[in-house]
């Protein structure tokens, strides 16, 4: 499928338009394309305000007024041109995860319904790179994929009330770790100590749609280190930026 | 300075939402109802965007430490200022050390209690809008204290509540006018006529998030697609047929279809209805 005649244009009344790609799980190259013009778009419309410009899976939302529509579609138009055989700013995050965490109360569960052993479902979590699809749900929160099939489970039928932040959740084919304490239904495989976002910070997070992550295990005594990190400040994200590791 | 003796149901500090970090999952928050907040700033001579408290159902108790001038707009409520009766949607001196109480609210959902030169809270993302994980607290708290601005201007803006625009209506079947969604073509043409013929029910889940209409099993489909952005007013349709409407709170991405997409004066009106009360849907084109 061409990715230029697979997109369409639909308007939200009072509010802007959002630009939705057709095709999209047939089509694994049109991520990376959809990352470059949302990247492209967000620069282009940065001077101006109140538009808003942010992206989730194969669609791109614009929040603009009426007048600057014209505008938005003809930035749109050149980055789609531009798409092919450009390279997208992404970066590699490598990010611990604290299996063995006492948070992680969904293995007994997970290991029934799966058929895995709790090792098994932790090599399975750490064995790929994801992709960063977008950014939603929590301030923060990242729409990580694919996980490996085997680890394919539907979401809880009744939502947990409270889920801590830091917990590392799976559902479908999907990973993420809950940026703030919040009601959630994906089954949870450990706790993260870093923080994903930072409300007082004028870049509150530091990673976006296209970029990628993985998890890597850390034992009690890593996990309370970074944490105290995090707490004192000293901490820097960069640290865990793929080729500083 | 302000102290909160007592709280009410909900309240809450907002004003017109937090912009710029949408794409970063930032909901824009702030006033639900904002042409009532908005008249709070032009009565007092404010500037448009300081913050004002968004009452729900039934109002707080305030002990006032400094002489201010304060209004409160939005849905009718009872103001008593030293246990004398005060108009709404008029400026109003109170000395140092009055009682203010803000009693239950009689018609519409959601008040604002605004001060002339506005009062100190903490700013997060450049908006005081009060909201889980980005302010320390999602609601004022019982005996919380906020410092008012000096201002010395005597000037109080010439808007008299009869020229300014109203969300809080008497009649008890609301008209909320509504455009089609980003996801209706998706739905079967038959919804059409359910949506614009069928009287729907106000749920007792009417928050910051969403209002919840009652469910309508003409109205259930098995539409499952990748998680979309959300919009402020847009509504969404769950498979089981409840309609949801999605209010400045509500988080930025969602998985259920949206149907429609509710006009910008819709969703302030919506911010005054109340659980139980019934709407139907004027589709525009």
């Amino acid at each position: 499928m061409n990715f230029k005649e697979s997109y369409e244009i639909i308007t939200v009344p009072e509010q802007g338009i959002e630009i939705i790609w057709d095709h999209f799980h047939q089509n694994p190259d049109f991520f990376e394309r959809i990352a470059y013009v949302y990247q492209a778009l967000k620069s282009e419309m940065k001077t101006y305000e109140a538009v808003e410009v942010s992206m989730i899976y194969n669609k791109i939302s614009v929040l603009c007024s009426l007048e600057l529509v014209q505008q938005v579609k003809a930035h749109l138009k050149k980055s789609i041109d531009q798409s092919s055989g450009h390279k997208i700013e992404s970066v590699h995050w490598k990010i611990p995860v604290f299996y063995e965490s006492e948070i992680a109360k969904d293995y007994a569960h997970l290991e029934e319904k799966l058929q895995l052993t709790r090792t098994e479902i932790k090599e399975l979590h750490q064995s790929r790179t994801y992709t960063i699809y977008g950014i939603g749900f929590l301030p923060g929160f990242l729409y990580m994929g694919e996980l490996n099939e085997k680890l394919n489970i539907s979401r809880k039928l009744n939502p947990d009330l409270h889920i801590e932040s830091g917990s590392v959740g799976i559902t479908g084919a999907q990973t993420g770790v809950y940026t703030v304490n919040s009601p959630g239904g994906w089954h949870i495989i450990g706790h993260c100590p870093i923080p994903f976002f930072n409300p007082s910070s004028e870049n509150p997070a530091w990673a976006k749609p296209g970029d990628v992550v993985s998890f890597f295990e850390i034992d009690k005594n890593t996990y309370e280190l970074i944490k105290i990190q995090v707490e004192t400040t000293v901490f820097d994200i960069k640290e865990y930026l793929n080729d500083s590791i | 300075m302000i102290r909160f003796k007592e709280t009410g149901f909900y309240t809450s500090i907002q004003d017109r939402g937090r912009f710029g970090f949408r794409h970063l999952g930032v909901p824009v928050a702030g006033a639900l109802d904002q042409v009532s907040y908005q008249n709070s700033n032009l009565i007092l001579g404010n500037k448009s965007n300081t913050a004002a408290f968004e009452i729900t159902m039934l109002g707080p108790t305030i002990e006032v430490l400094k002489r201010c001038c304060f209004c409160v707009t939005g849905a009718d409520i009872e103001i008593d200022l030293n246990g004398e009766s005060v108009p709404m949607n008029t400026a109003v001196t109170a000395e140092k050390d009055s009682l203010l109480k803000i009693g239950r609210v009689k018609n519409g959902l959601r008040a604002y209690l605004n001060f002339k030169g506005g009062f100190s809270s903490e700013i997060k993302l450049n908006s005081a809008s009060q909201f889980s994980g980005i302010t320390k607290e999602n609601r004022v708290s019982p005996l919380s204290t906020y410092e008012l601005n000096e201002d010395f201007s005597n000037l109080i803006s010439e808007y008299k509540s009869n020229t300014l625009v109203s969300t809080v209506e008497q009649s008890e079947l609301k008209q909320l006018e509504v455009y089609k969604g980003v996801d209706f073509r998706l739905f079967p043409k038959e919804f059409i006529e359910t949506l614009t013929k069928t009287e729907f029910m106000i749920g007792s889940s009417v928050d910051r998030m969403a209002c919840q209409l009652d469910t309508k099993s003409e109205l259930a489909h098995t539409i499952d697609r990748l998680s979309s952005p959300t919009y402020v007013g847009a509504v969404q349709c769950t498979p089981s047929g409840k309609l949801l409407i999605l209010m400045r709170d509500s988080q930025t991405t969602g998985g259920y279809p949206r149907l429609l997409q509710c006009t910008k004066h819709s969703v302030n009106r919506l911010a005054q209805i109340r659980p139980n009360q019934r709407l139907k849907f004027v589709l525009n084109d």
